[in-house]
């Protein structure tokens, strides 16, 4: 856990930008400048696990924006004493896993240019990502994606380690069946 | 493709991730080394993870930052905000006590509420006439539930702000 924490902090050094731990502190003291540093750096990773997720952009906006509000409303909970990254991405997985989608898929209306453009424009794994069953998608997503420990991934979603591991394992030889019939 | 191929793939997954006993990991990899076809479905496995660590996302929206900014104001609240009804509840608190004045007003209070109560039981027994409500008394149901309401607005706000406050 310390090494993880000197090399946040070394990478901050380097980059020259403050560490998330910093910002989280100061975010947590009421900061708003500090907490806007955090929505800057995390607004790709959590907007790319979002929209991953429901496939939709506007609904990956929201989702985003919840990840966002949330983390805001409980900066409280957050112990300085920890690092900040493992805690967020568990809330990030929390908010994801338990987001709803406000319209059915089929009510979806894409515009046209996007819907197209992502379907011919997509790597066969992304395609094949895409068509995974959201309960197969999500604990992809957060495990490898987000690099979210096994633990994390069923504490998020209400699994057992083992329903975790049975989903992946199901998830990836799917998409191992499909990407080898795509190379055939 | 052979039943055993079947088998094989059906156990690449737990393989790579090292969920399975030695003795089957060494089947495994006898039959690995003997099929091509499945050699090929070890290798599109094996290097799935970090594929799919990597894998593409579109660029967040503009307005992103903006947008959960303006939500986040919206939820901030100024000591003003959050300390301006304990002035009101003060406030009111002691009118109440003033106009109750003590154990004398106390008694003399529920004394009336129990007449008055008496007076309603028997209207409605058809015995008596209703009596008229006493305007102290509307004034002491308006400012209780004067002070009901502001408290129940502020510890809205203190519930939002939640353990931040400690």
């Amino acid at each position: 856990m310390s090494a993880e924490r000197a090399l946040t902090a070394l990478r901050a050094q380097v980059t020259g930008e403050p560490a998330a731990d910093a910002l989280a502190q100061a975010a947590q003291g009421g900061d708003l400048s500090a907490f806007e540093g955090l929505v800057r750096r995390y607004q790709r990773r959590v907007y790319g696990l979002a929209y991953r997720h429901l496939q939709d952009p506007d609904e990956a906006q929201d989702l985003a924006q919840e990840v966002f509000v949330r983390l805001y409303r409980n900066l409280g909970k957050y112990d300085p004493e920890r690092p900040f990254e493992p805690w967020f991405w568990r809330l990030a997985a929390n908010v994801a896993a338990s987001y709803r989608r406000r319209r059915p898929a089929a009510a979806v209306e894409l515009p046209a240019t996007t819907a197209a453009d992502a379907r011919e424009d997509t790597l066969p794994l992304e395609r094949a990502l895409a068509d995974l069953s959201d309960d197969l998608r999500l604990p992809v997503l957060l495990h490898y994606y987000l690099d979210l420990p096994l633990d994390g991934v069923a504490a998020s979603m209400g699994l057992s380690l083992s329903g975790v591991k049975s989903r992946l394992h199901r998830a990836r030889a799917i998409l191992r069946r499909v990407l080898v019939d795509e190379d055939a | 493709m052979a039943a055993n191929c079947v088998w094989v793939r059906e156990q690449l997954e737990p393989l790579i991730d090292g969920d399975l006993a030695p003795a089957r990991v060494d089947e495994l990899r006898g039959h690995l080394a003997a099929c091509e076809a499945c050699r090929e479905h070890y290798a599109e496995a094996s290097s799935l993870p970090t594929r799919l660590a990597v894998v593409r996302t579109p660029e967040p929206p503009l307005n992103l930052v903006r947008d959960v900014l303006r939500r986040v104001r919206g939820d901030r609240v100024g000591p003003m905000r959050l300390w301006g009804p304990l002035g009101l509840e003060l406030v009111l608190f002691l009118i109440t006590l003033w106009y109750v004045s003590g154990f004398g007003g106390l008694y003399l209070l529920v004394q009336r509420t129990a007449a008055d109560a008496g007076a309603v039981l028997g209207w409605d027994l058809g015995q008596a006439n209703l009596p008229p409500p006493a305007a102290g008394d509307l004034f002491l149901l308006l400012l209780c539930g004067l002070l009901v309401a502001t408290t129940l607005y502020h510890l809205t706000l203190l519930a939002r702000l939640g353990l931040r406050l400690s």
